[in-house]
């Protein structure tokens, strides 16, 4: 893996890596296109050109045009494959762009009837601007580096004797590539010069192999897709560091509302307590158990609504209203009859029969009794007779 | 920044770009993982203490209803009359023995009670007695109504006695004199 560099951490981003070629192995030409053309029309205009125009076949040519969109010409310009060694081709690899010089100039605000002239160590390169964004001529002088001034200064009167131009622009350095406010455009300097490129425009300037690009294109979406998956993870890791933060915060504002709530509580209990004695005073005063009158109630006075069979072994009060007893008897018959019996008196609500069973030759079973409300009444103390 | 972080993983090899990605998105779901258990926690917690918060602020509301409705409860007894558990247990260990009872035991369970008025629990059982005996119990506890109640009443009689067990829960309201 190669050294990471924590230079990303810098406040603006590294200029793109763009290879500027020599003017001087291009021809270059303006062709028509029709002002209507798509964008995507326009490459296959500029390859019909360029099989007429040039000596070799468009798969021999390393080409590339600049066209903006409404424009009626295009610059084309095109390179013989041989002219470039296999050492140069491979140092384009991981380039952004490779292009020309004079082409990372196109994007130049310039005004109508402008030349730029560009010096550089192949010779003098002359764009011409007539109207409209989309340079009318591209020529080359070529010049040695040794050539003294006069050669030089002859060259360039005689490239602007061919453009009559109202204002000539000289750059002496070669345009370098800066870094863009924006992914959108690709941004040139020369000196004051500076040329804004469009990224579908810098792409059809690129001049390598278009099915080389097009691999190249892929590549680069699947890194963007890459890119927009960590971009995500960097979202939501701030969406959660700001959670973190209103976490924090709630939990201020939760510790608050506990101290609220324990400082309040032996209020609350007391106020709970009272209410609960107030129900359980009213229960006292108010309600009565009477279970020895509900067993009276379920036996008879005289013993009469009980079978002889069915014996008591418990029984227990089960609220006001509920009487349990658990009871066995030698004849299970008497069971149905006593439920029957008891279910007939005017004072009982419901009589239920739960889980009888056989032991010892006697059947065992619970009575749950529920008697109505307010018809029990207490019963009167036995007479001293 | 982002634009130079962008420039700088857009300019790794594809392998660096991928593991960059994953390592990432481990950090992001471990974190996320450890967020999601925090953020559910607090509003678990949220949600119960606002609950609890709002009956307490509907108890503190009906405070002055609850307290009157105690002391009209409370005004139905004659203070002088009412018991403490010490004279709930005598008063019932008396009531057991003037009705031929004997053994009988008694067990204190929680008083509840908000200062001024105290609601005494007692729970008294009574081995082996007859039934006349505890019927007679049974008629001089209910002459004590309302100052003596009876919350539960149990009678057990294995098959062939004569005898029962008898197990009661027997309560009674005290209010401290004065207080009225």
């Amino acid at each position: 893996m190669s050294a990471l560099s924590l230079g990303f951490l810098s406040s603006s981003p590294p200029a793109p890596k763009v290879a500027l070629l020599p003017d001087g192995l291009f021809f270059v030409r303006a062709v028509d296109v029709p002002a209507d053309v798509a964008r995507g029309e326009v490459g296959l205009q500029v390859e019909l050109a360029l099989e007429t125009l040039a000596p070799f076949p468009l798969a021999q040519l390393y080409y590339g045009y600049f066209w903006t969109p409404g424009s009626a010409r295009a610059l084309v310009f095109a390179a013989y494959r041989r002219r470039f060694t296999s050492d140069q081709v491979a140092a384009w690899e991981g380039a952004e762009l490779v292009i020309p010089a004079f082409a990372a100039l196109v994007g130049g605000a310039a005004a109508p009837a402008t030349t730029v002239l560009l010096a550089s160590a192949e010779g003098l390169t002359a764009l011409h601007w007539d109207s409209g964004r989309v340079p009318a001529q591209v020529l080359f002088s070529p010049l040695s580096p040794e050539a003294p001034e006069e050669e030089r200064a002859r060259a360039r009167d005689e490239l602007l004797r061919r453009l009559p131009s109202r204002e000539i622009i000289d750059l002496v350095a070669p345009p370098v590539a800066e870094s863009a406010a924006t992914d959108r455009e690709l941004v040139f300097r020369c000196g004051e010069f500076v040329s804004r490129l469009p990224r579908e425009a810098a792409s059809a300037l690129d001049m390598r192999d278009k099915e080389e690009l097009l691999l190249l294109r892929r590549g680069r979406g699947r890194a963007l897709w890459l890119w927009r998956a960590l971009l995500g993870c960097f979202i939501a890791a701030g969406a959660m560091a700001l959670g973190e933060v209103l976490l924090l915060a709630g939990g201020l504002w939760q510790t608050t509302r506990l101290a609220q709530l324990h400082a309040q509580a032996p209020g609350v209990e007391q106020i709970i307590t009272a209410q609960s004695l107030a129900h359980r005073i009213n229960e006292l005063s108010t309600k009565r158990l009477l279970p020895l009158e509900m067993l009276t109630t379920l036996v008879g006075s005289h013993n009469e609504i009980k079978p002889p069979s069915v014996v008591f072994t418990r029984m227990y009060t089960s609220g006001e209203l509920g009487l349990t007893i658990e009871a066995q008897t030698s004849n299970p018959g008497d069971i149905n009859v006593y439920q029957n019996a008891l279910s007939a008196l005017p004072a009982v609500g419901s009589v239920v029969v739960k889980n009888p069973r056989q032991q010892n030759n006697v059947t065992i079973f619970t009575l749950i009794v529920t008697f109505k409300p307010g018809v029990l009444q207490p019963m009167a103390p036995p007479s001293a007779s | 920044m982002i634009r130079s972080f962008r420039a700088f993983f857009l300019g790794r090899v594809q392998r660096e770009r991928i593991l960059l990605l994953a390592f990432a998105l481990m950090v992001v779901g471990y974190w996320f993982s450890h967020f999601s258990d925090q953020v559910g926690r607090f509003w678990r917690e949220s949600r119960h203490t606002g609950s609890e918060l709002a009956l307490q602020a509907q108890y503190l509301a009906a405070r002055p209803t609850i307290m009157a409705d105690a002391q009209k409860a409370a005004g139905q007894f004659d203070p002088s009359s009412t018991l403490n558990f010490a004279g709930l247990l005598a008063a019932t260990e008396q009531m057991a023995t003037d009705a031929g009872m004997a053994n009988e035991r008694g067990d204190p369970d929680p008083d509840v009670s908000t200062g001024q008025f105290s609601v005494h629990t007692l729970r008294f059982t009574i081995p082996r007695t007859d039934w006349n005996s505890l019927l007679n119990f049974y008629i001089a506890l209910r002459k004590r109504h309302p100052y003596i109640g009876i919350d539960r009443f149990t009678v057990s009689s294995p098959p062939a006695s004569t005898t029962v067990n008898v197990e009661l829960v027997l309560s009674s309201v005290e209010i401290v004199r004065g207080s009225e």
